[in-house]
């Protein structure tokens, strides 16, 4: 898998400004603005980082709890990871998006915090469902609980938080990089060209790895609507 | 197109990367066999309900956490700025405390040992420099004679 570190190789077409004038479209001028953003946080632009930091925290904390499946430690990764990009953005190469890179330093650190939880047996141990439910009848203290769906459940809230626990339980048996993928297409949404780049796996092995995660996922729902 | 293929291709269905060609041939397998139809529909709401998860929310101070992590990372012990306005670099720092740390070993432990000579030799006596052999046996007790 590429390293966040990779040495500074900034492309022309990236970091290059479309001609004065020229219309752009929505995503267009989305880009520009992200590839100036980046710039300036290259250069150490303190407020080009808190930027970046409000833009993509939403995106990235959600990643890493649905990867992690507890909160307290996807906090801490989360941090770290905006951390990781202040202290290694000149080395970022420009040559794919900023999201793609930024998500290339998240799931390394989720696999990271992943193998020392392990080591310290603490993760596993406690099945991400029973987080769930303890999340659910604690509140955890937040103003946001931590699990709640918006799926349509209108008459029945309860069992809507249940689905999600169980969906959440479910993914913390699968094998990890099942799991990634899970919550790189079908919760974070990104196209499998970019789980290729984030990943560094093959489009192929992508779709199948993909189908049998869902399949798992499908095979448990199933019996839980049944 | 035979139900095995057909039920491993389901997924790619619904993320819209099959080929016209094979969407077609699929759909054509679909509306002949009821049990592609279920498994379908089951991922179809399976996806439906990933996707709906509601975003987990950061904590609404999470900037000023990330800003404090990031201000004790850098103010660590890797932090060599000496107030200048850019850093030094580790290597160079290490270097130098090595270089210190060899010089007080010199300084503190090898040149005392060297100095500090309990018989130094004195270019007067007859014997100076000359290396101390003992005497025949009884010599130290003898008195001198008059």
């Amino acid at each position: 898998m590429p390293s966040a570190k990779d040495p500074p190789n900034v492309s022309a077409k990236q970091d290059a400004d479309p001609p004065p004038g020229e219309a752009l479209t929505e995503a267009e001028r989305a880009a520009v603005q992200e590839r100036r953003l980046v710039r300036r946080l290259r250069r150490g632009d303190q407020r080009a980082f808190e930027t970046i930091v409000r833009t993509y925290q939403q995106r990235v904390f959600n990643m890493v709890f649905r990867f992690l499946g507890n909160r307290e430690e996807a906090e801490d990764v989360a941090q770290d990871v905006f951390v990781t990009v202040h202290q290694n953005a000149a080395n970022f190469r420009g040559d794919s998006k900023f999201s793609t890179w930024l998500y290339r330093v998240t799931v390394n650190h989720c696999k990271n915090r992943l193998k020392y939880l392990k080591r310290r047996g603490r993760h596993m141990g406690r099945p991400l469902d029973e987080i769930a439910e303890h999340q659910m009848v604690q509140g955890s203290g937040d103003a946001q609980p931590a699990y709640h769906a918006a799926i349509p459940r209108p008459d029945d809230l309860a069992q809507g938080r249940q689905l999600e626990a169980l969906i959440q339980g479910e993914m913390a048996k699968m094998d990890e990089d099942h799991r990634l993928l899970l919550v790189l297409r079908d919760i974070q949404g990104l196209s499998y060209q970019e789980m290729a780049e984030v990943t560094g796996l093959n489009v192929g092995t992508i779709k199948s790895r993909l189908h049998r995660a869902r399949l798992a996922l499908k095979e448990v729902l199933t019996r839980h609507m049944q | 197109m035979d139900h095995q293929r057909a039920q491993e291709l389901l997924s790619d269905y619904l993320d819209g990367e099959l080929s016209d060609e094979c969407v077609a041939d699929l759909e054509q397998h679909l509306e002949s066999c009821d049990e592609c139809q279920v498994e379908l529909e089951s991922l179809r709401k399976t996806l439906l309900v990933l996707g709906g998860l509601q975003p987990a929310e950061p904590p609404p101070d999470f900037l000023q956490q990330v800003n404090q992590k990031l201000r004790r990372r850098t103010k660590s012990a890797f932090d060599f700025s000496f107030g200048l306005d850019r850093k030094i670099p580790f290597e160079a720092v290490s270097m130098v405390l090595l270089g210190i740390l060899l010089a007080l070993y010199l300084i503190l432990v090898v040149l005392p040992k060297e100095q500090v000579d309990p018989d130094p030799p004195t270019p007067n006596r007859p014997d100076a420099g000359a290396p101390m052999r003992p005497g025949p046996p009884g010599a130290g007790s003898q008195t001198m004679k008059p």
